[in-house]
């Protein structure tokens, strides 16, 4: 069984296909932390994240046969699970973590300037967390791909994948994003 | 200082790397080397992304694998009991139509006894007669009279079983 960790998702994803068991569970070892942090900067809500996550692996279960190759692993699991966040939020009225204000203008990129926390709070804190609180500023479209590329750590073909934007368009938006964030944070990473 | 665009501007059309591991080409570099303010940028782009990269990530709790067995279980139970409310349309007239056979070979048997016999039979069965007929639902029901004459006449006057032929059960 230790084999299983050698293979790639997609022949994780085949050997679950043909019954085998042992490559799901493979599967949600490999996504499970992987998505909650992703899903958790959507829900603000740790057991709700979990909640979400465990739905996705069980619409992976059932819906084994309708994966095709053609389509990367990561993608298909994300786009469930970001599927699954989006209903459950709107359910809630709390559809606006994930809107996107405005079309894809060039002028759209600035970070709300609403910080939530003071400068005397903001020194107490880990530059890491002030970091991580910027990016919830972010617009959503420039936070979901930071979290995609920082966090979950995929390639820029994934999340053009995923988000079914050309690469370029995904290299510029996270240096966007990245621009904003420096803007944002220039006077504490000095 | 004055603002230099350079950077900036690749920066926001993608054609400048900003991830840590990829090396920009070599105009990029020499223009790093020598601008102070796209050094800064560039370096603080980098030391952002590595703390992002690095902040605490959350781990799933202790019940979560628990958790999902429980609602695959759930899942899964749920998907069979589906299968057997939508029996196939095609099995379900294979039922009514074995019910149906099943009756008719009932009352032929029954007037090739002579039940049906427009003279009137004069050899009236004393004991009392059981029959068999089964429903389309391979549901067997069973009619009982004391004559072969009473038994034709219950089993026609079966209501129920009338009902359930017609009603494709
Ligand atoms: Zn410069």
């Amino acid at each position: 069984m230790a084999d299983l960790k050698r293979l790639s998702d997609e022949e994780l994803m085949f050997r679950f296909q043909k019954g085998d068991d042992s490559a799901y569970n493979e599967i949600v070892e490999r996504y499970k932390n992987k998505l909650l942090n992703h899903i958790f900067y959507y829900m603000k809500d740790r057991e709700w994240a979990e909640d979400i996550v465990q739905d996705t692996f069980v619409r992976v279960y059932l819906n084994k046969d309708k994966y095709k190759e053609i389509a990367k692993v990561s993608t298909w699991i994300y786009t469930i699970a970001i599927n699954l966040a989006k209903t459950a939020l709107s359910r809630n009225g709390k559809m606006n973590a994930f809107s996107i204000t405005g079309k894809d203008g060039e002028n759209d990129y600035e970070i709300k300037d609403k910080h939530t926390t003071t400068d005397g709070d903001v020194l107490k804190n880990e530059l890491s967390d002030v970091i991580m609180s910027s990016i919830d500023e972010l617009e959503e479209k420039f936070r979901e791909i930071v979290m995609l590329r920082d966090v979950d750590e995929m390639s820029y073909e994934e999340i053009a994948a995923l988000l079914k934007i050309p690469t370029g368009t995904v290299k510029s938006r996270l240096n966007r994003a990245r621009l904003n964030l420096r803007d944002a944070l220039s006077e504490y990473i000095r | 200082m004055e603002k230099c665009g350079r950077i900036e501007e690749m920066i926001i059309s993608g054609s400048l790397e900003t991830d840590l591991a990829v090396e920009n080409d070599e105009a990029v570099m020499r223009h790093i080397t020598e601008c102070a303010e796209c050094r800064a940028l560039i370096d603080d782009i980098k030391k952002i992304s590595s703390k992002i990269a690095g902040h605490e990530k959350i781990k799933v709790s202790d019940g979560f694998d628990h958790a999902l067995k429980i609602k695959l279980e759930a899942a899964k139970n749920e998907i069979s009991a589906d299968e057997v409310k939508t029996v196939p349309f095609f099995t379900r007239m294979v039922y009514y139509a074995s019910g149906v056979a099943a009756v008719m070979i009932g009352f032929m048997y029954i007037s090739s006894l002579g039940v049906f016999d427009n003279k009137k039979s004069n050899d009236v069965i004393t004991a009392p007669v059981t029959f068999t007929v089964a429903s389309n639902n391979n549901e067997t029901k069973t009619v009982t009279a004391d004559s072969l004459e009473n038994l034709r006449e219950n089993v026609v006057n079966d209501e129920e079983l009338r009902l359930k032929v017609n009603a494709g059960e």
